[in-house]
């Protein structure tokens, strides 16, 4: 579609939000489409910014340690849950009308994927007292096809709108909680931290499964999420194990994270002491989220094994229980 | 357009890594253009106060939505100020409630460096914006400060809502043509 110096007109008036919501929608689509206008208001804001210089004014003193004491009372967990609830609702505002068909490495459609993660969102918000709206149903899949009945007519309408509120109150609960609430899930009574954590680790993976379906590049989390996703992906393995319902071994891991946001954990996975580990597994710390996440393969992992290399094998293949959480 | 500078690309890294000193660093540089930005359309010092902190801990949890490669922080910082002063104004209607500004407070940043820049770079612009035509200043002024679409500015100007928005954008690009051949971009 191509641009008139018309559609640029009202470029000024947005760089100064002097525009309803219908025109800002229609110049951001503009600024979508056409690199000049896009350039244009950048421009602009940038004289818009230093206007407001103008008016420079000392804020009252102590509102910077006002800041900082809210700044400080923000858990790693909830700035990781929160800038991942905004980089779902920046991709969510991305997705056109279109692209909703577009199928994902899961097999449900990028609008049916919007369903999927308002179904779940509102199961974990449902165990602190948000009200059920569609269905009592727990099993994911289950619980997913009552959604996706539901919201057939404005899957990404419906489902966002759910979902918005559903953060909004965990987000609630996990701002003013105690720092050990915990939520039942699958049968566990699982921390306010994992809980924020495996909740930001299912919006990056479905993200990326949203972004791929559209033909966009994969993101990797920032160092803060992935060192928040890696340990509570970690710090699981003993369940993953058993998972399948087989016994824990007798033994210890040592994981090796690489890269920023990774580490070094030695987990028992029997919950005994041990006297040393039974094997290393070395490997990048993207990879053991997304094979958590069961979007890699074992052989796709490039891990190094050092030591059992079966039992290093076995945590590689179980680590992907928890996309089945 | 602006590119960021070395700091506010080391700034950004810290940002998302977590450094708090970084947002200190952010908050020292930025928090008197933020404030005196809310203080300005909103006219409510207690609601200024709000939206500073509020856009600093927005800094804090999102710094991943500043993009250095496409602009400075004082522009995305300005524009989420504003943008969050606008909408304040138009849902409360706090104009209606608009309290005296506060006159005699000088203009302040904390570091001497920026300081000295941001205030040259706030003469430079208010020089600029006295060679706008009168009529483009005052359809700006009244979008920016006063928080009004251009079609209400229009109302208030009597002017057709075609040539508010012609103002608006051929004022903001004067602006930006001056501070650029000036070089004030260089220090944003």
């Amino acid at each position: 579609m191509g641009v008139t110096p018309d559609d640029r007109e009202l470029l000024g008036a947005y760089a100064l939000d002097a525009l309803d919501d219908q025109e800002v929608a229609a110049v951001e689509a503009l600024l979508e489409r056409d690199p000049d206008s896009a350039r244009e208001v950048e421009r602009l804001r940038e004289a818009a910014a230093w206007i407001a210089a103008t008016e420079a004014l000392a804020p009252p003193r102590d509102l910077r340690s006002q800041l900082f004491a809210r700044a400080k009372a923000l858990s790693p967990e909830l700035r990781v849950y929160r800038q991942a609830v905004a980089r779902h609702e920046a991709l969510l505002d991305s997705i056109p009308e279109s692209a909703l068909d577009a199928s994902t490495t899961n097999g449900l459609s990028v609008g049916d994927l919007v369903v999927h993660l308002a179904a779940m969102e509102s199961a974990v918000a449902e165990t602190i007292g948000f009200p059920q709206a569609v269905t009592a149903e727990t099993d994911v899949e289950a619980r997913t096809d009552d959604y996706l009945r539901e919201f057939s007519a404005d899957p990404l309408g419906a489902g966002r709108t759910t979902w918005c509120a559903a953060t909004v109150a965990l987000d609630e609960w996990s701002s003013s909680g105690s720092e050990r609430a915990s939520l039942p899930w699958s049968g566990l009574a699982v921390g306010r931290r994992t809980i924020l954590a495996t909740r930001a680790f299912e919006l990056w993976t479905h993200d990326d499964d949203i972004r791929v379906a559209l033909g966009r590049d994969r993101e990797a989390p920032t160092e803060p999420e992935l060192a928040v996703m890696s340990d509570v992906a970690v710090g699981i393995l003993p369940f993953c194990v058993t998972s399948n319902g087989e016994t824990a071994p007798a033994a210890s891991v040592r994981m090796v994270l690489t890269g920023a946001g990774g580490g070094s954990w030695d987990v028992s996975l029997d919950g005994r002491e041990h006297a040393g580990v039974d094997v290393t597994v070395t490997m990048n710390v993207v990879d053991y989220c997304r094979r958590v996440a069961d979007r890699i393969t074992i052989d796709e992992c490039a891990a190094r094994i050092d030591g059992d290399t079966d039992l290093g094998h076995r945590i590689l293949a179980c680590a992907a229980a928890l996309a089945t959480l | 357009m602006t590119a960021a500078t070395e700091w506010e690309h080391d700034v950004h890294r810290r940002l998302i890594s977590g450094d708090q000193d970084a947002l200190g660093e952010c908050y020292d540089q930025f928090s008197s253009f933020v404030y005196g930005l809310s203080q300005r359309v909103i006219g409510d010092r207690r609601a200024a106060e709000d939206i500073t902190q509020d856009v600093f801990l927005y800094l804090w949890e999102r710094a991943d939505a500043f993009d250095p490669d496409r602009g400075g922080l004082r522009t995305w910082l300005g524009t989420l100020a504003h943008r969050r002063s606008v909408d304040y104004v138009r849902r409360e209607e706090a104009r209606r409630r608009r309290t005296e500004r506060v006159g005699n407070e000088a203009p302040t940043t904390p570091d001497v460096e920026e300081m000295a820049v941001a205030i040259v770079t706030a003469e430079r612009v208010r020089a600029a914006l006295e060679t706008l035509p009168t009529e483009q200043r005052d359809a700006i002024h009244l979008a920016y400060f006063g928080g009004k679409t251009y079609r209400e500015v229009a109302v208030v100007l009597n002017i057709p809502e075609g040539t508010a928005k012609s103002r608006m954008r051929l004022g903001l690009a004067r602006i930006a043509s001056v501070l650029e051949q000036e070089g004030v971009g260089q220090w944003a």
